[in-house]
């Protein structure tokens, strides 16, 4: 984009410095080469001079013309390449885009001296065109002169001083007389010379207000290339699509996904140390059974958990020999067989009326306890 | 105080029971044994039966019986008891100060 205003601004540069070498003549001391004064010329070397500079503005316009065209072209190659971001190609176009204006404020100061060999030529043909005037009126000063002599010496016919002079004043009238008519020539050919450099004037400017026009059309085209259906655009549509998914992508990782994942990892750790608790406060018993009895047998049926207290159920020997063990409940207590003990807290409402009761009847039996 | 300590001398006290009730024509069907220690250090050992209604239940409560028991168990108490689930033997096997060789 900034590359794209700077081509715009150089062409405008451009604009204006051919506009001030059409209109006006460039004052003393803008440039070097504005210091250039013409010097005097002859009728011939005026229009040779006229001819040269002439044909120097013809070629500066083409010149720059063409200079322009290659501007449009180097700044829609330097668009082209903005948008492959090839940064070369930037680079190669700026400096032919510089060289392009260098070459093409040379060509505008050559315009610029060629416009003021003309504004010379037109101060002469005006100087001309003074000294014409002033011949005219003087020859017709000298006219009337010659007149009032000629009737002088017509009514007089005195003497041949008088005629003489007469013939003197004649033939002064008749030179004046032709040096005005030289004089008229002169300034009838400086008039033909400012009728035909006003009207080279005019195509010149014709011709500008044509090169301004289609410069006005290249911007245009430029400004609306990037719009239309071709490759190019077609490009950096692509592009800007790509670069709109990449930051759709990276907001969507950067506030969705990215917290997601931290939060399911968190939760994840978390359920797997519970577990991890859980299976443990399971195992413990079993652990601490194995510590107890490394040579128990994990396969011997359960011991009754009786008021947060293991049974003792005996001799794993004994277990081993009597398969189906009686349920507590109805022991069949045999004389080899060993006693079921249930170990009974004292705070259970039966153990405390059995206690009780127990105690009661050893009290009465007069058998004290000790 | 857990009264796992006396686990072996209860052990000991319930494989007697049945030999010496039948030394008095007595074979009860003992259905639980039950070992608690109070708050005052005393283990009490309970025999519950399960008495056959062919048979009195005057036989197992006759002071004889009793004082069998308790000369067999080296002089340890026994009382015996019927109300609360029928009938039982509490033979005190422990007492704070004395020690539980039964």
């Amino acid at each position: 984009m900034n590359k794209r205003w700077i081509a715009t601004v150089l062409l405008l540069m451009l604009l204006v410095l051919l506009a001030c070498v059409s209109t006006t003549p460039v004052p003393p001391g803008w440039f070097v080469y504005s210091t250039f004064t013409p010097s005097a010329l002859s009728s011939y070397d005026q229009d040779a001079a006229y001819a040269a500079a002439q044909a120097t503005l013809v070629a500066g316009q083409s010149e720059v013309m063409a200079l322009s065209h290659q501007a449009t072209a180097v700044s829609l190659s330097m668009d082209q390449a903005a948008d492959a971001a090839a940064q070369a190609t930037i680079d190669f176009d700026q400096r032919r885009l510089m060289e392009l204006s260098i070459r093409g404020t040379e060509v505008s100061l050559d315009m610029a001296q060629a416009a003021a060999t003309q504004q010379a030529i037109r101060e002469q043909a005006q100087l001309a065109q003074n000294a014409t005037a002033a011949a005219q009126s003087q020859a017709a000063t000298a006219t009337v002169q010659s007149q009032a002599a000629t009737a002088a010496a017509q009514s007089q016919a005195a003497t041949a001083t008088v005629q003489s002079q007469a013939a003197t004043a004649t033939a002064q009238s008749q030179a004046a007389t032709a040096t005005a008519q030289s004089r008229s020539a002169e300034a009838t050919a400086t008039v033909a010379a400012y009728n035909r450099y006003a009207t080279e004037t005019a195509q010149t400017q014709a011709l500008l207000a044509g090169y301004a026009a289609a410069t006005a059309q290249a911007q245009a085209t430029q400004t609306a290339y990037p719009l239309t259906a071709t490759p190019a655009a077609a490009m950096q549509a692509y592009i800007q699509r790509s670069r709109d998914q990449r930051e759709r992508r990276a907001l969507w990782d950067e506030f969705v996904v990215t917290p997601v994942t931290a939060i399911l990892s968190a939760v994840v750790i978390i359920l797997l140390i519970a577990g991890g608790v859980i299976t443990f406060r399971r195992l413990l018993p079993i652990v601490e059974f194995r510590l107890r009895n490394p040579y128990g047998d994990l396969n011997m049926p359960p011991r009754s958990l009786i008021d947060g207290t293991i049974v003792d159920l005996g001799p794993c020997d004994d277990r081993l020999e009597q398969p189906d063990l009686h349920p507590l409940n109805h022991p069949q207590l045999a004389s080899d067989e060993t006693p079921q003990v249930e170990i009974i807290d004292p705070s259970e409402p039966s153990i405390i009326s059995w206690v009780a009761e127990a105690e009661r009847k050893l009290r009465t039996e007069g058998r004290t306890q000790p | 105080m857990s009264a796992k300590r006396y686990l072996a001398a209860a052990r000991h006290v319930a494989r007697a029971f049945p030999g010496i009730l039948a030394q008095r024509g007595l074979s009860p069907f003992i259905s639980r044994l039950v070992l608690t220690e109070t708050a005052q250090g005393h283990a009490w050992l309970f025999v519950v039966l399960d008495v056959s209604p062919l048979q009195p239940s005057e036989d197992y409560v006759a002071q004889e019986v009793l004082d069998d028991l308790s000369a067999a168990l080296n002089g340890l108490p026994v009382v015996v008891s019927y109300s609360y689930a029928g009938l039982r033997y509490a033979v005190l096997i422990g007492s704070p100060g004395v020690s539980n060789e039964a």
